[in-house]
């Protein structure tokens, strides 16, 4: 499953000093994208990383993106008179600050996945959670992971269902681990499911992977999850059970999600 | 806010795609002006650019670019233009397509997120928004106790790695780096940090307390509490109390925590 490489996006990286940032505002018309970038392999500026989001209902286009002006020909203030000479554009803005040793975008960036604002979680950042929470409540930490993950597996139900009109179980567990995928929460999955139970097999699942050489079992949010699912949309308490995980060592991890307890 | 930054610019990652839209993944040799060629594939056949991201990638060799395009009005079929892009010079693999799961559409191939260097994760707001909501619901006061000794933890442990990361001791300068990290993962959209006898930070639209918007009647920033207690206390050896003055999550603008070290 895991064989196909993945298209990286980098979303913020330790950028040299002379990193220039741009955030070009234009209309949406076909072609205008050839047009900036005309100009910057014109003055011989090479374009980094960036996003490029349509908004206000489609009519406006912005383009957020780092260049590396070591090779270019221009000054970064001509290639900018070149940008706002565009007809479509309608603000540019540019440049770069130095905080705590970190070259940084001088505006604010907005954020967003699926009409939704987004959060990124860096790996370091989960293990630092997860790993305090061990620390400090031992298996208290897992019982309270659980608990939290069972209560949100029944809010994401009512909410996928009032929002998309996704309903039922095997359909809901089908749109949330793609959206898992989509949110680089799992690396891939393989899902199975029959009248009695489900398997749900997560490749790097963010929760474990953080927690990988930990050596046991360590998906309690998502055995919650699970479990929270299939209580809210068949009434049934479930059995969750890790059976493998990569943070005990195994290639992935698998859920089995038994429906009834009887 | 002083001296406050321009925008905010949206930067989405994937929207909701429905229609006649068409995910691309294209990877090319890093090149100085590899984009423009493929962005006139794209125009002469009458494709509309729409939302993406582009990446540079191993160390500098390579450069991705993921994006997806309206193809309702397009000259051109989707595997004409793959072609022609495909056969553009420095282009080495190119992947389009849609996969769809009832009216949703999702990319056919895989990208995995990067944040300074590491895997990262994104939580859209509406999980953010369940997951701390369900915290509260579920344990209530015990979910704070929960989340400030955890934060505690955190940020003891950020600050050993930001002081060996950065060679530097200074309690603002790194107050500073928090609040830039912080604002460049999204979990706030400003900050400021003020040292003086006592330490006052604010935070604006901060991430644990944004789903409790309406729903608190108290300072609902546990999380956030333990961390700034656990780095200021760290980096200064010296014991510290902090509390949430301001809230999102009552009405306030935004969340202000004041620290007081302790005699």
């Amino acid at each position: 499953m895991l064989k196909r490489k993945s298209f990286p996006c980098i979303l913020f990286e330790k950028y040299p000093r002379n990193t220039v940032f741009f955030a070009v505002e234009t209309e949406n018309v076909t072609g205008i994208m050839t047009k900036i970038s005309s100009i910057l392999t014109d003055a011989g500026m090479s374009i980094l990383n960036g996003f490029h989001t349509l908004w206000e209902g489609g009519r406006k286009w912005c383009w957020v993106f780092a260049v590396n002006p070591s090779s270019s020909r221009k000054t970064v203030e001509e290639v900018v008179e070149s940008i706002r000479g565009l007809d479509e554009v309608l603000e540019v803005s540019y440049g770069s600050e130095v905080v705590a040793g970190m070259t940084m975008p001088p505006f604010s960036i907005d954020l967003r996945m699926i009409e939704s604002k987004a959060f990124v979680l860096d790996e370091h950042s989960i293990r630092l959670f997860l790993k305090s929470l061990w620390d400090r409540w031992g298996s208290a930490g897992a019982v309270f992971l659980y608990h939290t993950g069972r209560w949100a597996g029944k809010t994401m139900v009512k909410a996928w269902s009032r929002r998309f009109c996704v309903t039922g179980f095997e359909d809901i567990l089908s749109f949330t681990v793609a959206m898992y995928k989509l949110s680089g929460l799992i690396k891939d999955y393989e899902l199975k499911v029959d009248a009695e139970e489900a398997m749900v097999r997560l490749y790097e699942y963010y929760e474990c992977y953080c927690l990988r050489g930990s050596g046991k079992p360590s998906g309690y949010l998502m055995k919650g999850i699970l479990a929270g699912m299939v209580e809210e949309c068949m009434g049934v308490e479930a059995m969750v059970v890790e059976c493998m995980c990569i943070a005990a060592g195994d290639l992935y991890c698998e859920f089995r999600v038994k429906f009834s307890l009887d | 806010m002083d001296g406050e930054r321009p925008g905010p610019y949206l930067c989405s990652i994937f929207s909701f795609i429905r229609g006649n839209v068409v995910f691309f993944a294209i990877e090319t040799k890093n090149v100085v002006g590899v984009l423009e060629p493929i962005t006139d594939v794209f125009r002469d056949a009458n494709m509309s650019v729409l939302d993406g991201f582009h990446s540079v990638h191993d160390d500098g060799k390579m450069w991705c670019w993921v994006l997806t395009v309206d193809t309702s009005k397009s000259k051109k079929t989707v595997d004409e233009v793959a072609n022609e892009i495909r056969s553009l010079p420095h282009v080495v693999r190119v992947e389009h397509g849609v996969k769809k799961l009832g009216e949703f559409l999702f990319p056919p191939f895989k990208t995995s997120f990067r944040f300074m260097g590491d895997r990262a994760f994104v939580w859209r707001g509406e999980f953010m928004k369940d997951f701390f909501r369900s915290i509260r619901k579920r344990w209530g006061d015990v979910g704070a106790v929960f989340m400030y000794h955890t934060g505690l933890g955190v940020g003891r442990k950020a600050a050993d790695e930001y002081i060996e990361l950065l060679g530097e001791q200074d309690l603002k300068k790194l107050l500073e780096f928090n609040g830039e990290l912080w604002v460049s993962l999204g979990w706030v959209s400003e900050y400021e940090a003020n040292v003086s006898e006592q330490i006052v930070i604010r935070f604006w639209d901060l991430f644990e307390c944004q789903g409790l918007v309406g729903l608190a009647k108290a300072p609902s920033g546990y999380f956030t509490r333990g961390v700034l207690a656990g780095y200021i206390n760290k980096i200064s050896g010296k014991n510290v109390v902090v509390r949430e003055v301001k809230c999102i999550a009552k009405g306030d603008p935004y969340c202000e925590f004041v620290a007081r070290f302790e005699e």
